[in-house]
């Protein structure tokens, strides 16, 4: 589908390079003390501060959009350039050297895993109306999948939609769906067909957020603040065009969305990571032996985590699928996480536990609490182990209820 | 040293792209080493007086060119470099055979390339062809002394505690002291005045000897002022190469446990179907391909860059030591008694495990020259 003369890489990423310059400062030349001190995982933000914050990367996701790098490997249909997806990764490593606005969770599930789900499974109709304002970030999309009895065993949803003249109605209650409060579109996973076996009982439906009868409530979290919602869903009255895909499809249409995770996760954490060791070098005091050792081996850490991302990105550039290092990538960005807290307790010490109002001391609790949160979303580490010894070791399935 | 503000993995992605000719190198060299070296004929060599198969290893050298693999056309060579030598050596890992791979055809091969063309080419040409064994001690100071004898000879004296493949070793490039500092020396082993004793060893497959030197003579390859630079590249070179080797047994370990798991059943199910072991193996999956992803980059930037391959040396090396460690442990694990007999290959893994883990310098070491690198 890639065009078939492709710009030269070199220049390609010399000019984004040059736009990301004129829109943002390096990131290596900020200063250390100055400026936001931010490592939060999750934010803790109000309803206000999700909004304002939403609203200031759509805009520099829109700004990007309009300058053409956003959606660099989406067909020209869409507001795309119709690129390899190894553009799109070039694009990200440099783009990561810049300050720009931290995309939150909302815009990657949004951009990378809902609108692809949405151009492959919608009707024209659907992808008219949906798939550019989701690239270009005008329609943010949240993931109404998880339900208190349905977490890992995602099959196991019971929220029902039931059809009704030529409505459907949906009913359930919805939990841990991040970003409800700010998202236009909610993808909901509902039982349309409570007689067939569990995984053939679904359908997925793009609700608007605004519907009468949905409630969002937020939840707290272990870090304080409240970045997921649970969702009640109360004889929400929907069309059928709001359906995206067969009805029976739906857990092919959620494996759609679960499965774009993967590319996404390559990057998680290294931020931080990188801003552990930025702290290690600023403490302003002499590292002892052990110290020096967890930082190194943080280092070591997200350098690999780098180049699992670079040899996804080389296998994909050549045109090929990418092996098992593609599918290890949320558990090395885990790790990556687990560490960076590990290295902040042993460089804080009682900092990190009562805040002295110093910068980036206290500021880490929120990376330290958050962390955990990432262990358990989209897909907990105990998944992805089950993923990577059933597909790609091949070893007998997990007993199915 | 200036510390790197992005401790990153600075090189265009496309390095560590699949190469067709590479998938290519890998099938003849596992070919050759299915045919020739299974885990009973490479036992057989090991034990053999000199501790490898010479016809293996001249095979080796006839039918894929392994010592001139990476060297430069100019210097007789085939002009690869480190990135297909990584190659060959992963799957030398892989089948833990005994011949002087990484100390002939890596370290003893490039340590005389460090010298000038002309200088030493007697033992250069040989060691290509691989008609002679060519090796590098390691590269500590305070062991051995070169005095200098008239025109451009040079004495040796002094006792190298651990040389690889050190008893079959025609020739051995060292550091020695001089007057004006450490310099890089070859000493040609054959008719000098050295002793050798070969040692007892941990890895029952790769031979080391102590040598002693009571004035053998010895050609100047790399002189004080440069010799700094030089043994930097060259350590660099050993722990990426070293974690190439790592892959391939790691690799090993992983597709072994699998198959034994898979086979075995208790409880009437096959060991593969408890949770528990499935995880651990997902777990060696991940050490297998952080390693992967180490050593082959650390193989691309040396070849690309062999002065500027320091990080991508010690995150190998770190990562790639630890890796072994655990999955030649867990292999022997998963697999229960079996695997504790002293017919069953694990132990060799492990041994071999345990004897390279000090053999360039330890993972805590690696992660020390991390630190100041960073600068933390
Ligand atoms: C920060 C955060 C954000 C989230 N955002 C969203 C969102 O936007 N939308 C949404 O729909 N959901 C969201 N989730 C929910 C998330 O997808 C689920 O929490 C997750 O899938 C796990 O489900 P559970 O919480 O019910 O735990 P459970 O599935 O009950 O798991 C509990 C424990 O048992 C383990 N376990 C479960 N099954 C197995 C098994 N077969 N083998 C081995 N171990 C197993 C798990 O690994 C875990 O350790 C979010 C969660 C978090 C923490």
């Amino acid at each position: 589908m890639s065009k078939t003369t492709l710009p030269d890489m070199d220049t390609f990423v010399a000019e984004a390079r040059a736009w990301l310059a004129s829109v943002a400062t390096p990131r290596a030349t900020r200063a250390w003390g100055v400026g936001s001190d931010s490592v939060a995982v999750f934010e803790n933000w109000t309803a206000e501060q999700e909004h304002a914050e939403t609203d200031r990367i759509r805009a520099y996701e829109q700004a990007k959009f309009d300058a053409g790098w956003g959606a660099l490997d989406w067909p020209e249909e869409h507001g795309g350039q119709d690129l390899p997806v190894s553009y799109v990764l070039a694009f990200r490593r440099e783009e990561a050297a810049f300050d720009v606005p931290r995309r939150t969770e909302m815009f990657s599930v949004t951009q990378q895993l809902v609108a692809p789900a949405v151009a492959q499974w919608g009707t024209a109709e659907q992808r008219d109306r949906y798939v550019r304002a989701m690239l270009r970030a005008d329609l943010i999309a949240c993931q109404l999948f998880s339900e208190t009895e349905a977490g890992s065993d995602l099959a196991a949803v019971r929220t029902r939609a039931v059809q009704r003249d030529d409505r459907w109605v949906l009913t359930g209650h919805k939990v841990w769906t991040s970003g409800a409060r700010v998202a236009d579109i909610g993808v909901a996973v509902c039982r349309t067909d409570p007689g067939a076996p569990k995984h053939a009982g679904l359908t997925v439906f793009l609700v608007p957020m605004d519907s009468s009868g949905i409630t969002v409530r937020p939840v707290r979290q272990m870090t304080g603040g409240a970045s997921f919602n649970e969702v009640y869903l109360d004889e929400v009255e929907l069309p059928d065009d709001y359906r995206l895909g067969p009805v029976g499809k739906g857990w092919n249409v959620a494996l759609t969305v679960l499965s774009a995770e993967r590319l996404d996760s390559g990057n998680l954490g290294l931020p931080n990571a990188d801003r552990a060791v930025e702290l290690a070098r600023h403490l302003g005091r002499p590292l002892d032996a052990l110290e020096r050792d967890r930082v190194a081996d943080l280092v070591t850490r997200s350098y690999v985590q780098r180049l699992a991302g670079m040899r996804v990105a080389a296998a994909l550039g050549a045109g090929k699928e990418p092996g098992p290092e593609a599918s290890v990538g949320k558990l090395l960005a885990t790790d990556t996480m687990a560490r960076t807290s590990e290295v902040a307790r042993m460089l804080l010490g009682p900092e990190l536990t009562v805040d002295s109002g110093r910068w980036g001391t206290w500021a880490w609790t929120e990376h330290v609490l958050g962390a955990p949160g990432y262990r358990i979303a989209g897909g907990t580490d105990e998944i992805q182990h089950n993923i990577l010894a059933e597909r790609v070791l091949g070893l007998p399935k997990e007993p199915q209820a | 040293m200036k510390s790197l503000a992005r401790p990153w993995p600075e090189a265009s992605p496309s390095l560590l792209a699949p190469v067709a000719e590479h998938a290519d190198l890998r099938a003849v060299v596992r070919q050759i080493l299915d045919d020739h070296a299974s885990h009973e004929k490479v036992r057989v060599s090991a034990e053999s007086p000199l501790g490898y198969a010479p016809e293996l290893w001249k095979l080796l050298n006839q039918e894929m060119s392994l010592s001139a693999l990476a060297v430069p056309e100019a210097r007789g060579g085939l002009g690869y470099g480190l990135r297909e030598l990584g190659v060959v050596l992963e799957e030398c890992g892989r089948a833990l055979v005994c011949e002087p791979v990484l100390a002939s055809a890596v370290l003893g091969v490039q340590s005389l390339l460090r010298a000038p063309e002309g200088v030493a080419e007697e033992l250069l040409q040989p060691a290509v062809r691989g008609d002679v064994v060519v090796t590098m001690a390691p590269l500590e100071p305070g062991h051995v002394d070169a005095v200098a004898v008239g025109g451009d000879g040079w004495a040796v004296h002094g006792r190298l505690p651990r040389v690889l493949q050190g008893g079959a070793a025609d020739a051995v490039m060292l550091l020695a002291g001089t007057e004006a500092g450490p310099a890089l020396f070859a000493v040609d082993l054959r008719d000098a005045p050295v002793r050798r004793e070969e040692l007892t060893t941990i890895d029952l497959r790769r031979r080391q000897a102590a040598l002693i030197f009571e004035g053998a003579s010895a050609a100047l390859l790399v002189p004080p002022e440069r010799a700094h630079e030089a043994t930097a590249v060259l350590h660099d070179l050993a722990r990426a190469s070293l974690a190439c080797e790592h892959v391939g047994v790691v690799d090993r370990m992983l597709s072994m446990t699998l198959d034994h798991v898979s086979q075995r059943h208790q409880f009437g199910r096959p060991l593969g179907s408890f949770q528990v072991i499935k995880h651990r193996l997902a777990d060696m999956l991940v050490d297998l391909e952080r390693s992967r992803s180490a050593a082959r980059y650390a193989a691309s930037v040396w070849t690309d860059d062999p002065k500027g391959a320091s990080l991508a040396a010690d995150v190998a090396a770190a990562v790639c030591t630890e890796a072994t460690l655990r999955a030649t442990a867990d292999a022997v694990q998963l697999h229960g008694g079996i695997a504790f007999t002293w017919e069953h290959e694990a132990h060799y893994y492990v041994r071999r495990a345990l004897g390279d883990e000090p053999l360039f310098g330890d993972a805590r070491g690696a992660r020390a020259r991390i630190a100041e690198q960073v600068g933390v």
